[in-house]
């Protein structure tokens, strides 16, 4: 008896002990990516950095600016593709999505999250660039607003679901038509949860690559307006990761601390903003 | 006008004392005397009003009416159809999906069920107030106030004025002045329904339909609401759901029963809670069931 | 008290449209509901839009090619001629590997956070195990370039063949580069998406089963065991399928460490080259038309498959959440 008690305890405590192993194991590469990030970007970060435009291979110096302003122009555009239709789309499921077609709506979303990025790229490279018949940062705002969307839709439908139902009675009795009720009672008080989704989604979608290879691709140069192929963050990182020159990987370790700290902002600001608004549920 | 013979009102021969003994703005127990129900106006009337939830029917064939400017009390135990009776009033009911009503609502002699009729603009003539109170948590005391009138695109030329005398109204203005930007959901459950009532208030309806207003309420807060009633009564015309027996006898100038959808007896209170005609009300006052 | 403005009439006329397309009594609503209406059609529309692209973009090759683009082990842009076995191979080995090193850990990690730990430990770990998620994909490519590699190189890779050379796991030059840091980088970046649904299918086993056998002397790892897991099974291989799914439409990361080079081996240091990397090196470069079309049917088979597993994976989370207690214990 003694020892079938010692065995068991024994197993307990291995298991226990291997979860928390297991634990470990799966925060050291999150630790030593930071580090490694940190520390080899930081010395590549300057005002040289954030204002030049890339110098050709072998010169030494240069900068991201245009990266970073194409991001940034990548990122407007892809909340401009995904933000209003998704969060409209979320209403139409919370409001009327009890239907065949709702459950139609709902899957699709949900199928198209899992959706590899890639594919995406492809899609939009079909759509846009092939008929354009060039690369244009319009095509990555595109690609990028289609990757939020699903997750925007859903978040928004079920933040609206949370909202209780006398808060709709209160406005209906006070004689909105039902529209108004929804959108400046309702969708209102959903507004900072919704808020937050958003921002994690654009968080993701800041440091996708893969979609813009073929849609914004990408340029050495400024890029004007929305028609002309784009540098972005990532797109760099990678182009410049493979490349063989000493002096862009350097680099390329700047632009993924910049852009890691961007996505970090992003997500904790999301995180608070959802902490500061729990007394006013 | 007379009120016509199918509510169940004592015949002008048979009560007790005619008005002037006190007037209206006399303290409570003066109060059933002082009406004479012989010139009563009814504000609204059912005519053969039935309810549904799908399939069931909760309201079978209610015809009755409320008195202008007074306060009619509608008792039942639970389940009986009192709340989807008065939340058929200004046709909230409907708006429960699978529910609809038929028959006829009057308001001013006006069928607010026809066809064409914008259940919005009812709304405006017939306000509501909730059994939990539910003050928007997203504005401030000062919002929620003017939030009828500001979802409605409408802009006061004066908004403070109009905070101000709303919540005088409600007697919630010196306990809040000086903290009206705080959010409205930063009071006390009584301070909250309070607000709730002068935010319906502020649309200057006709009518006050108010669902068991002071259930979620603790009894001085629930006090200071039935005074709020009392005074409230001289301007509004107000239909109140009670399961508080007590509480209809407090406030009330007029009671209605109502078991299992059937509304079996509608008298001035005083007649109801002493000598109520029908077998059934009596066992409830007396708490035999319900 | 007088009313102190305009009573409007009750009646509101209803326009002829309105009563003739729908059941709403002011244009308000009637627009609101189709608006919103049109814009959730849009996510129909996208993913019928992006299945039918790609399968009008794979038309050349899937008529040139037949059922024979599977299984062909050729790929050769020069002569158009075009195989995708070996990307085929390559995501999925990849993806397999990924799962052996992420399955127990991300396991490891659901138990720890929703049994395990204490509750104060539990928001702020799970905060950092979702941090794993957040970083991205090129980010974790650069490091696995210039730290992962490197010391696979160095350090694992010589000692993996030494102890077990004579696997063919374990043979063959030592790159660093290679299907063993494709699969470990994979492993990292799914781990997130395995612990955190398989946590949520933990949460939704009732307690009362846990608190059971809690009380009938069990240790909380055998409560865990017998009473927790067992329930919630399918709903841990939903995650792991989810988690799969992930791995195989994964490009940046791995494409960075994989080595890119299309030939199968069984050597786990051998380079690889998956289907999602292919495209992303070779697509905007493509020339010719059965070659880009080559590639999108290769994206078609990636789009197909992850949308069947996603699918499946889907139904097997719903059903831990719906099983309704004291079923069949």
């Amino acid at each position: 008896m003694f020892s079938r008690y010692a065995r068991r305890k024994f197993s307990d405590i291995f298991v226990r002990s291997a979860c928390v192993a297991a634990t470990v194991i799966a925060l050291v590469p999150l630790v030593s990516v930071l580090y490694y990030v940190t520390s080899r970007g930081i010395g590549g970060i300057n005002w040289e950095f954030f204002s030049e435009l890339p110098k050709p291979v072998g010169e030494a110096g240069g900068g991201m600016a245009n990266a970073l302003a194409g991001s940034f122009k990548l990122l407007f555009l892809a909340c401009v593709f995904g933000i209003p239709p998704g969060v409209l789309a979320g209403v139409y499921l919370a409001e009327f999505g009890d239907s065949r077609f709702g459950k139609l709506v709902r899957f699709s979303a949900d199928v198209m999250s899992g959706v590899p990025s890639i594919t995406v790229g492809i899609f939009v490279y079909s759509l846009v660039v092939l008929r354009a018949k060039h690369f244009s940062a319009f095509a990555g705002g595109v690609a990028l607003g289609v990757l939020m969307l699903p997750t925007v839709t859903r978040t928004t439908e079920e933040l609206l679901k949370l909202v209780p139902e006398s808060l709709r009675e209160a406005a209906l009795g006070l004689g909105l038509p039902k529209w108004r009720a929804t959108l400046r009672v309702m969708l209102r008080t959903a507004a900072p949860g919704i808020a937050t989704g958003v921002m994690l989604a654009v968080a993701r979608v800041a440091g996708e690559t893969a979609p813009l290879l073929f849609t914004a691709f990408s340029n050495p140069f400024w890029s004007s307006g929305l028609n002309e192929p784009t540098a972005s963050l990532p797109v760099i990182i990678y182009n410049y990761a493979v490349s063989p020159y000493e002096e862009w990987h350097r680099q390329a370790w700047a632009a993924a601390l910049v852009l890691l700290l961007l996505v970090l902002l992003l997500n904790v600001s999301a995180r608070l903003l959802v902490r500061n608004r729990v007394g006013v549920r | 006008m007379t009120i016509g013979s199918q509510s169940r009102i004592s015949k002008p021969a048979t009560r007790k004392s005619a008005r002037g003994e006190g007037s209206s703005g006399d303290d409570s127990r003066s109060r059933w005397d002082e009406v004479s129900v012989s010139t009563l106006v009814p504000k609204m009337r059912t005519d053969d009003l039935h309810a549904y939830f799908g399939q069931s029917e909760v309201l079978k064939g209610i015809s009755l009416q409320i008195a202008e400017k007074q306060v009619t009390a509608v008792i039942g135990p639970s389940g009986c159809g009192k709340s989807t009776f008065v939340r058929c009033l200004n046709r909230m009911h409907e708006v429960v999906p699978g529910a609809r009503a038929t028959g006829q609502v009057l308001l001013d002699k006006q069928d607010i069920y026809q066809g064409d009729v914008d259940a919005v603009r009812v709304r405006r003539r017939v306000g509501m107030v909730f059994q939990k109170p539910n003050p928007f948590p997203t504005m401030s005391i000062r919002d929620n106030v003017l939030a009828g009138l500001r979802l409605n695109g409408e802009r006061p030329d004066d908004p403070d004025a109009v905070v101000e005398k709303m919540l005088q109204r409600v007697a919630l203005w010196d306990e809040v002045k000086d903290i009206l930007g705080r959010a409205g959901t930063g009071l006390s459950g009584g301070q909250q329904q309070r607000l709730c009532i002068a935010r319906s208030l502020a649309l200057e309806p006709e009518v006050l339909l108010m669902d068991e207003p002071c259930s979620a309420l603790d009894p001085i807060a629930t006090a200071r609401v039935e005074e709020l009633i009392h005074e409230l009564r001289k301007s509004y015309t107000i239909v109140i759901v009670t399961h508080n027996m007590q509480q209809a006898a407090r406030v009330a100038n007029f009671t209605a029963f109502f078991y299992l959808g059937k509304l079996i007896e509608h008298d001035r209170t005083d007649v109801i809670f002493t000598r109520p005609k029908e077998q059934r009300t009596e066992d409830y006052i007396t708490g035999r069931f319900g | 008290m007088s009313v102190g403005h305009e009573i409007s009439p009750l009646i509101r006329p209803r326009s002829k449209i309105l009563t003739r397309f729908g059941s709403e009594v002011n244009w308000g609503d009637f627009a609101f509901r189709r608006v919103t209406a049109l814009l959730a059609t849009l996510l129909i529309v996208a993913l019928a839009a992006m299945a039918i692209a790609m399968v009008h973009g794979s038309a050349e090759s899937l008529s040139k090619f037949g059922l024979g683009f599977i299984s062909a082990q050729v790929w050769d842009p020069a002569r158009d001629v075009y195989g995708a076995l070996p990307f085929i191979f390559g995501t999925i080995a990849s993806s397999l590997l990924a799962l052996c090193f992420a399955v127990p850990i991300s396991l490891g990690v659901a138990i720890f956070l929703s049994e395990l730990a204490p509750a104060w430990l539990r928001e702020p770990v799970g905060f950092l195990v979702e941090l794993l998620a957040a970083v991205p994909s090129v980010v974790y490519g650069l490091w696995g370039i210039f730290v992962l590699a490197p010391w696979l190189r160095t350090t694992v890779e010589p000692f993996l063949a030494q102890a077990l050379g004579f696997l063919p796991f374990f043979q063959g030059q030592q790159r660093g580069f290679g299907m063993l840091a494709g699969g470990i980088i994979l492993a990292i970046m799914i781990t997130p998406t395995i612990s955190s649904v398989s946590r949520e299918v933990l949460r939704a086993v009732p307690s009362a089963l846990r608190e059971g056998a809690l009380g009938l002397g069990a240790t909380p790892w055998e409560a865990v065991r017998v009473a927790v897991l067992p329930y919630a099974r399918s709903g841990l291989v939903g995650a792991t399928i989810l988690g799969l799914g992930r791995a195989l439409g994964e490009t940046m990361a791995i494409t960075m460490v994989i080595g890119n080079r299309s030939e199968i081996s069984t050597s786990l240091f051998a380079p690889s080259y998956t289907m999602a990397s292919v495209i992303a090196n070779e697509f905007s470069e493509a020339t010719g038309s059965l070659y880009l079309s080559a590639l999108a049917e290769v994206g078609l088979l990636l789009f197909v498959v992850t949308v069947l597993l996603n699918i499946v994976a889907r139904l097997l989370v719903w059903r831990v959440g719906h099983v309704p207690v004291g079923g069949s214990l």
